[in-house]
C-alpha cells in the first residue's frame, strides 16, 4: 500500500487544494492513501474546522484519506478539542510549533501530551519541523526524551537547514520517524542509510510540492528492498495497520 | 543553452575541471556559474581560493565562470581582494554566504563590496533564507542602500521565507532570484509574479556525490508551467548576460 503522509487540504481559496483535487493527483501517480492535514490557518486558529475538514474528508472517502487532526496546545481547552478531533476518527495528532507558538519539548504542549499519552497512546505525533527557532529536530529530540512511550513523526526531516541534525537525534530516539516532504529524495534517502529503513515515511508535501514529481523521485531512489516500507508500509504499521 | 548559476565544487578535493564538466554533461548543463566549497567551511587564505577556484574556471574550455569571495572580518583587505577578484581573475561576481561564513552583513567592509561590485557590475549572490544573517528581507535592506548593484537571492527564501523573498523582488528592482531549493510552489509564485529577466536557475551543487540533486532541482524546474520564452530566459540568457558569459 503506497501512502503518501503529507498532504494539506483546504475548503477555502484555490479549488486545486480540495480533497477531490488531491485524489486526482494521487490516483496519477499510483498512490493509494494520504494523510491529510489542515491548512495553515488551522494549525493557527481555526482548529475545529481544520479537524472537521480532514476528519470529514476522510469519512467521506474511506480508504483514501488518514486524517491529521491538531489543536493549538496555548488553547485553555485543548486537550478537549484534541480528544474530540481523534474520536471524531483523527489518526494522527499534528502540531506545528512555528504557527502555533511554542518550543517543541518546553511549555504548553507537554501538559497536553501527558493526557494524550494516557488516553490515545497508539496516536502518533507528527511534529512539523524545519522551522528556525521553533522546529529544530533536537528540540523534538527533548520532547521524544520525555515521552519514550510516544512514536512521534520529524515532520519534514527538518528541512531545509536541520538536515544534518536528522541521523545524531534519531539514532539516539527509537521513537522517532522522519518524513520525507521537503527533504528532498536525494538528501532524505541518503539519510534514511543511517537512520534505518524502517524509520522513513514517504511523505510529498502537496500542494506546495508537485505530489508526482515527488512520488516519481523517491520511487527512483529507493533501494527496491526497502521501498515497501518507506512508501506506505512503515506508516500502516504505525498507525496499527490500516483496512 | 543551459546554465546554472548556483553551483559549487570542492576546488581542494579536485581540481580537474573534466570532472566537474562530466558532472555537467551528464545532466544537460551546458554552462556553469562556480562558487567555491571549501571556502566557505575553512577559509584559509581566502586569495588561495580564490585564485585555485579562478584557475579550475580558466582551464575548463570556456564553459565555467568563478565567483569570488571575501571575509568581512578582513576589513579593509576583504575589499582588496573582492577587487582583485574581479580585475586580475576574471570573477563575474561573488558568492557570500553569511550563515557559513559567520558574519554579519551590516557593516562598512560589506558596503564598500556592495559599492565595488555595483561599479564593475558584478552581482552578489547571497546565500539567503536562513536566520541570522542570511535572511531575505535582510539583503533587500542592503539593496535598498545600493540600488546600483545586483544581488541575487540564492534560494529566493528556500521553504520558510519565499514570501519574503518575492515582496524583496517586487520592492527592489536590483534584487534576482535564483530557482534553487524553493519547493514547486514558491518557485510557480516567483515566475508568475516577477519579471521572467530577473530569474536564474541552479542546482546548489556542491560536489562528488550530490549528483542527484542536480537532476531533482532540474525536474523542478521542468516541472513549472512557462512560456518557451520564459524558460530559456531563466536557464540561459538571463546568466549569460548578468554574468557576461559571452566575454
Amino acid at each position: 500500500m503506497l501512502i503518501d503522509a503529507c498532504c494539506t487540504i483546504d475548503n477555502e481559496g484555490d479549488p486545486a487544494l480540495s480533497p477531490s483535487g488531491l485524489l486526482r493527483v494521487m490516483d496519477l501517480s499510483g498512490v493509494d492513501r494520504a494523510v491529510v492535514h489542515p491548512p495553515d490557518r488551522c494549525f493557527a486558529f481555526e482548529n475545529d474546522e481544520g479537524n472537521t475538514l480532514t476528519t470529514g474528508s476522510a469519512k467521506q472517502h474511506p480508504g483514501r484519506f488518514i486524517a491529521a487532526v491538531t489543536v493549538n496546545p496555548w488553547r485553555r481547552d485543548g486537550y478537549e478539542r484534541l480528544q474530540k478531533a481523534l474520536d471524531g476518527g483523527g489518526r494522527l495528532a499534528g502540531f506545528s510549533p512555528g504557527l502555533q507558538g511554542f518550543i517543541t519539548g518546553c511549555g504548553p504542549l507537554n501538559g497536553l501530551l501527558e493526557k494524550l499519552a494516557k488516553s490515545h497512546p497508539d496516536v502518533p505525533v507528527y511534529i512539523h519541523t524545519g522551522h528556525h527557532s521553533h522546529g529544530a529536530p533536537s528540540q523534538l529530540f527533548l520532547l521524544a526524551g520525555r515521552f519514550p512511550e510516544i512514536r512521534f513523526i520529524m515532520g519534514h526531516s527538518g528541512a531545509t537547514d536541520y538536515a544534518t541534525d536528522v541521523v545524531p537525534v534519531c539514532r539516539q530516539r527509537p521513537n522517532i520517524y522522519v518524513e520525507s516532504s521537503f527533504a528532498r529524495p536525494p538528501g532524505f534517502v541518503g539519510r534514511l542509510k543511517a537512520v534505518g529503513w524502517e524509520k522513513g515515511i514517504m511523505g510529498s508535501g502537496w500542494p506546495l510540492n508537485d505530489l508526482a514529481f515527488e512520488w516519481s523521485e523517491m520511487r527512483r531512489l529507493l533501494p527496491a528492498e526497502h521501498a515497501e516500507k518507506v512508501l506506505g508500509g512503515n506508516l500502516a504499521a504505525l498507525l496499527g495497520g490500516l483496512a | 543553452m543551459i546554465v546554472d548559476s548556483h553551483i559549487h565544487w570542492p576546488v581542494g578535493a579536485n581540481d580537474d575541471p573534466a570532472a566537474f564538466l562530466n558532472v555537467l554533461d551528464r545532466y544537460g548543463t551546458d554552462r556553469a556559474v562556480v562558487s567555491g566549497w571549501e571556502i566557505f567551511l575553512r577559509p584559509g587564505s581566502v586569495a588561495m581560493w580564490n585564485d585555485r577556484l579562478a584557475d579550475f574556471c580558466r582551464r575548463s574550455g570556456g564553459r565555467l565562470v568563478p565567483l569570488a569571495t571575501f571575509y568581512l572580518a578582513d576589513g579593509e583587505a576583504a575589499v582588496r581582494e573582492a577587487r582583485r577578484s574581479l580585475e586580475e581573475l576574471g570573477a563575474r561576481g561573488f558568492k557570500y554566504h553569511p550563515w557559513l561564513q559567520g558574519e554579519n552583513i551590516f557593516c562598512e567592509t560589506m558596503y564598500e563590496v556592495c559599492r565595488l561590485a555595483g561599479r564593475f557590475q558584478a552581482p552578489i549572490l547571497f546565500h539567503d533564507g536562513t536566520p541570522v544573517y542570511s535572511l531575505s528581507s535582510q539583503i533587500a535592506v542592503l539593496a535598498g542602500l545600493f540600488p546600483e548593484t545586483i544581488f541575487i537571492l540564492g534560494h529566493g527564501g528556500i521553504l520558510h521565507f519565499w514570501e519574503e523573498a518575492l515582496e524583496a523582488a517586487r520592492q527592489y528592482p536590483n534584487i534576482y532570484i535564483a530557482l534553487c531549493g524553493q519547493h514547486s510552489w514558491a518557485m510557480q509564485a516567483a515566475c508568475d509574479e516577477l519579471p521572467a529577466a530577473r530569474l536564474l536557475w541552479g542546482s546548489d551543487y556542491v560536489g562528488p556525490g550530490a549528483e542527484e540533486f542536480i537532476a531533482y532541482r532540474r525536474g523542478l524546474f521542468d516541472g513549472l508551467e512557462l512560456s518557451p520564452d520564459v524558460r530559456t530566459a531563466i536557464l540561459g540568457e538571463n546568466p549569460k548576460r548578468l554574468f557576461r558569459l559571452e566575454e
